[in-house]
C-alpha cells in the first residue's frame, strides 16, 4: 500500500530530520526540502497530502509558498501545518493554514498532530 | 545793582539752561522707564532756578515775592517727579498706577495754589521782608505758614524715600553699574548735604539758598549717568517679579556678555557670582555655544553641561533685547531650563525599546535550537535510535524536562516582549472550562509530586460549563500561578479553586502554604523581571516574568488580580475575569 506523501519544508538540518522522523512515524512518506525555491519546484511536480512548513526560508518565504498552495486547484486536499518560531506572523496565518504550531515543538507532539492529518 | 546779584543770577541761568538741555537729551529716551518723570523733575529744577534768578534781579519786594511764587511751581514738582522716577525706574512696587498717581499731586497743587494766593491767607509765608545782605537782596521769610510746613515734610519724605528706593536698587546691581552707581550716589548726597547745611545755618551767603545749584549739579550727574553710561538703555530689562519667580535660570547680559541682572534661580545656580562678571568666566561652556556671537538672533538649543561632576542637560534660549529707537541690541536675555529629567526619560524609553526588541530577537533565535534538543531527546525516548537502558532513559527525560523549562522561559520572554510592544491580541473562542482545568492540573501534578506537595482542586457547580475567552492565555495565567505556588512552597498543599466571584465574574484562586511575601515586596512582585528573594533554599530559575505576565494578561481580559500573603503562612492569588468578556457583549 502506498503511503501518503508529506513535504517537510524546513531549512534547519537537525529540525528537518526530527520532523521528518516524526512524520514518518505517523505513517507518511517524507521529502525534506531545505529552501523555498526548491520547495516551489517540487510542489509543481508533486502533490503532497501534508506540508510541514517553516516560515523563514531562504529563497522564497513560507508565506509565499502557502499562498501558492492555496491558489492552486490541485492542492485542494493538501493539508498545511505551519511550524514556526515567529509567533507574530503565525497568528495571522492561522486562518490560511490547517494548523499552526509554535516552535519548539517536540517529536511526540508533531507525530501525534501529523497522524491526525492522515488521509483516510 | 551789585555785581554779586548778576553773578548769582548768571549761575542760576546756567543751571536753568543745563537743566533744559538735560530735559531735551532725556526726551530722546522718553520711552525708557521713568524717563518722563525724570524730565518732569529736571523741568522743576529749571523752573526753580529761572524764577530764583529773576527774584534776585528784581528791584523790589513785591516783584521778588511774585518770582518766589513761581519758584514754588518748581519746588513742589521736584519731589513728586523724583518719587515717580525712582519708583518706575527701579520697578519698585510704589502703587502709583492710575488714579493713585493723582493723590500724590494734591499737596504740590495745594502748595502752588496757596503760594499764589498767599496775600489772602498767609498760609505759606506769614512774615517776610527784604533780606539785609549787601549786594545780594532776596526775599527773607521770618515765619512760615502751615502749608509751607506741610509741603516741607511731604517733599522731604518723598525725596528721602525715593533716594532709598534708588540706592537699594542700584546697590543690588552695583556690579553692572559701577560708574552709574557712584555718580548717582553723589547726585543724591549733594542736595541733602546742601539742605542740611542750610537748615543748621551754615550758610556761606546768608541770603542765598544754594539748593537750586545743588539740584542742578545732581541733575547733571544723573544726566551723565543716563546719557554717558546709558543708564536708561540698560534698565528697560529691569527684572519683573515674574522673571524672578521663574524656575528657569534667567540672566540678562549686556552686549559684552557681562551679567546685568539675574533671577533667583540664577542666583542659586551661580552661588557667589555677582552681576558685572562676564558670563564666560562663570560658564566654561559659554565659549562653545556657537550662537553666542549671533547677537541679533533669537536662538534655542539643548546643551549638555557637566556640573559638579554630573552631566546635566539645559535648554538654552538667548533672546536679544532691542532698543527700538536706535534699532540696536542693547542686552540679551539668557534662559536656561534644566531638561535633564526629560532627556533621561527619553533615553530610558529608547533603552526600553532596545530591550523589548532584544527580547524578541533572543526569544526567536532560541526556539530553533530548543526544537532540536527537545526533538532529539524525545526521539531517543521514543526508541527511534534503538532501545535504551533504564538509566539512559532517565538521562534523556532529564534533558526533555530541562528543555521544557527553558522553553517556558523563552515563551515568557516573548510574551513579555509582545505585551510591551503592544502587538498582543487575544484570541476569543468558546471552550469547555473543565477541559482547560484538567489540562492545568495535568501540568501541575507531576511538579507537585516531585516536591512532595499535595495538590487539591475545587470547582463549584455554579461555574458555567462553557465560557468565552482566550483559552490559551487563561491556561497560561493559571499555570503561572500554580508554578509559582509550587516553586515557593516547601511543604503543605496547593489548592486551586474556581468559583463565581459574583454573577458576572469567575474567580480562579490559587492558595499555598509557602514562604509568603513580605509587605514591602508585595508591591514589586508584579513588575517584569522582578524575582522576589523569599529565602527559598534553592536558587530560583526564571526571569521573574510569571506574575507580570499574569497581571498584564488579566488586565487585557478586563479582569483583576488580588493577592493576600503572610510571611511563613502562605499566599493566595485570585484572578477575577468577566464570564462574558466586554468585547463579546458589545458585538
Amino acid at each position: 500500500m502506498k503511503l501518503p506523501l508529506a513535504f517537510i519544508i524546513e531549512d534547519d538540518e537537525i529540525i528537518s530530520q526530527i520532523f521528518s522522523t516524526a512524520v514518518r512515524e505517523a505513517q507518511f512518506e517524507t521529502v525534506v526540502i531545505r529552501d523555498g525555491i526548491q520547495a516551489m519546484e517540487r510542489l509543481r511536480e508533486e502533490t503532497p497530502d501534508l506540508v510541514i512548513l517553516d516560515l523563514h526560508l531562504p529563497g522564497i518565504s513560507g508565506i509565499n509558498i502557502l499562498r501558492e498552495i492555496r491558489k492552486e486547484e490541485k492542492f485542494a486536499k493538501t493539508r498545511v501545518l505551519i511550524v514556526s518560531a515567529d509567533t507574530t506572523q503565525s497568528e495571522f496565518l492561522r486562518v490560511h493554514a490547517d494548523q499552526v504550531l509554535i516552535k519548539p515543538i517536540g517529536f511526540n507532539r508533531l507525530r501525534e498532530v501529523a497522524a491526525q492529518y492522515r488521509p483516510d | 545793582m551789585h555785581w554779586m546779584a548778576f553773578f548769582f543770577a548768571l549761575l542760576l541761568f546756567l543751571s536753568t539752561s543745563v537743566s533744559l538741555t538735560l530735559v531735551l537729551v532725556t526726551s530722546r529716551k522718553r520711552d525708557a522707564p521713568g524717563a518722563v518723570y525724570f524730565m518732569l523733575m529736571v523741568l522743576g529744577i529749571a523752573v526753580w532756578s529761572l524764577a530764583y534768578a529773576l527774584e534776585i534781579l528784581s528791584p523790589d519786594l513785591p516783584t521778588k515775592v511774585l518770582w518766589s511764587k513761581f519758584q514754588y511751581i518748581g519746588i513742589a514738582i521736584i519731589p513728586v517727579g523724583w518719587w515717580f522716577f525712582t519708583c518706575v525706574y527701579s520697578s519698585n512696587d510704589c502703587k502709583i498706577e492710575g488714579q493713585r498717581k493723582n493723590l500724590y499731586l494734591i499737596v504740590p497743587a495745594l502748595t502752588i495754589f496757596a503760594a499764589f494766593t498767599n496775600e489772602i491767607h498767609g498760609l505759606v509765608w506769614q512774615q517776610y521782608r527784604l533780606s539785609d545782605g549787601v549786594g545780594l537782596v532776596t526775599m527773607a521769610v521770618d515765619q512760615y505758614g502751615i502749608i509751607w510746613w506741610v509741603n516741607f515734610v511731604y517733599s522731604y519724605s518723598l525725596l528721602a524715600y525715593g533716594s532709598v528706593v534708588l540706592v537699594r536698587f542700584m546697590f543690588n546691581r552695583r556690579g553692572a553699574f559701577r560708574w552709574q552707581f557712584d555718580l548717582i550716589l553723589i547726585s543724591l548726597v549733594l542736595p541733602w548735604l546742601t539742605n542740611l547745611l542750610y537748615l543748621i545755618h551754615i550758610r556761606p551767603i546768608p541770603q542765598l539758598d544754594l539748593s537750586p545749584f545743588a539740584f542742578t549739579i545732581s541733575a547733571v550727574l544723573l544726566g551723565v549717568a543716563i546719557y554717558r553710561f546709558r543708564l536708561f538703555d540698560l534698565i528697560p530689562v529691569a527684572p519683573q517679579p515674574m522673571i524672578h519667580q521663574m524656575d528657569s535660570v534667567a540672566i540678562i547680559l549686556d552686549v559684552r556678555d557681562r551679567i546685568i541682572d539675574l533671577n533667583n534661580a540664577a542666583i542659586s545656580l551661580l552661588g557667589g557670582h555677582q552681576e558685572g562678571e562676564s558670563i564666560e568666566d562663570i560658564f566654561e561652556w559659554w565659549g562653545d555655544v556657537e550662537e553666542r556671537n549671533q547677537v541679533k538672533l533669537e536662538t534655542n538649543h539643548d546643551i549638555p553641561v557637566v556640573l559638579d561632576g554630573l552631566r546635566r542637560y539645559y535648554n538654552l534660549q538667548i533672546t536679544p533685547i532691542w532698543n527700538r529707537r536706535r534699532n540696536d541690541v542693547i542686552a540679551r536675555l539668557v534662559i536656561l531650563r534644566d531638561i535633564t529629567g526629560d532627556k533621561l526619560a527619553g533615553e530610558a524609553i529608547a533603552l526600553a525599546q532596545v530591550k523589548t526588541e532584544f527580547l524578541a530577537k533572543v526569544g526567536h533565535e532560541l526556539r530553533s535550537p530548543l526544537t532540536g534538543i527537545l526533538g532529539i531527546a524525545e526521539m531517543l525516548d521514543y526508541g527511534v535510535y534503538g532501545p535504551l537502558t533504564e538509566k539512559q532513559l532517565d538521562a534523556v527525560r532529564m534533558i526533555s524536562e530541562s528543555t521544557q523549562n527553558m522553553t517556558r522561559m523563552v515563551n515568557d520572554l516573548l510574551q513579555q516582549s509582545k505585551l510591551e510592544r503592544g502587538i498582543f491580541k487575544l484570541d476569543i473562542t468558546e471552550f469547555p472550562l473543565s477541559d482547560l482545568l484538567n489540562q492545568v492540573i495535568d501540568h501541575a501534578k507531576p511538579m507537585a509530586r516531585v516536591k512532595g506537595l499535595k495538590l487539591h482542586w475545587e470547582f463549584t457547580p455554579d461555574v458555567p460549563e462553557k465560557i468565552q475567552g482566550d483559552s490559551l492565555r487563561l491556561y497560561q495565567i493559571i499555570v503561572n500561578l500554580l508554578d509559582n505556588a509550587i516553586k515557593y512552597t516547601l511543604e503543605g498543599e496547593i489548592v486551586l479553586r474556581v468559583f463565581m466571584a459574583d454573577e458576572e465574574h469567575i474567580a480562579y484562586q490559587v492558595s499555598d502554604t509557602g514562604v509568603g511575601i513580605p509587605k514591602e515586596l508585595q508591591r514589586l512582585i508584579f513588575n517584569p523581571f522582578h524575582q522576589a528573594d523569599l529565602g527559598s533554599p534553592q536558587k530560583e530559575s526564571g526571569f521573574g516574568l510569571g506574575l507580570s505576565i499574569v497581571k498584564q494578561l488579566t488586565s487585557l481580559m478586563d479582569g483583576q488580580i488580588k493577592m493576600e500573603s503572610e510571611v511563613g503562612k502562605g499566599s493566595i492569588f485570585t484572578v477575577i475575569l468577566p464570564k462574558d468578556p466586554a468585547w463579546n457583549r458589545n458585538i
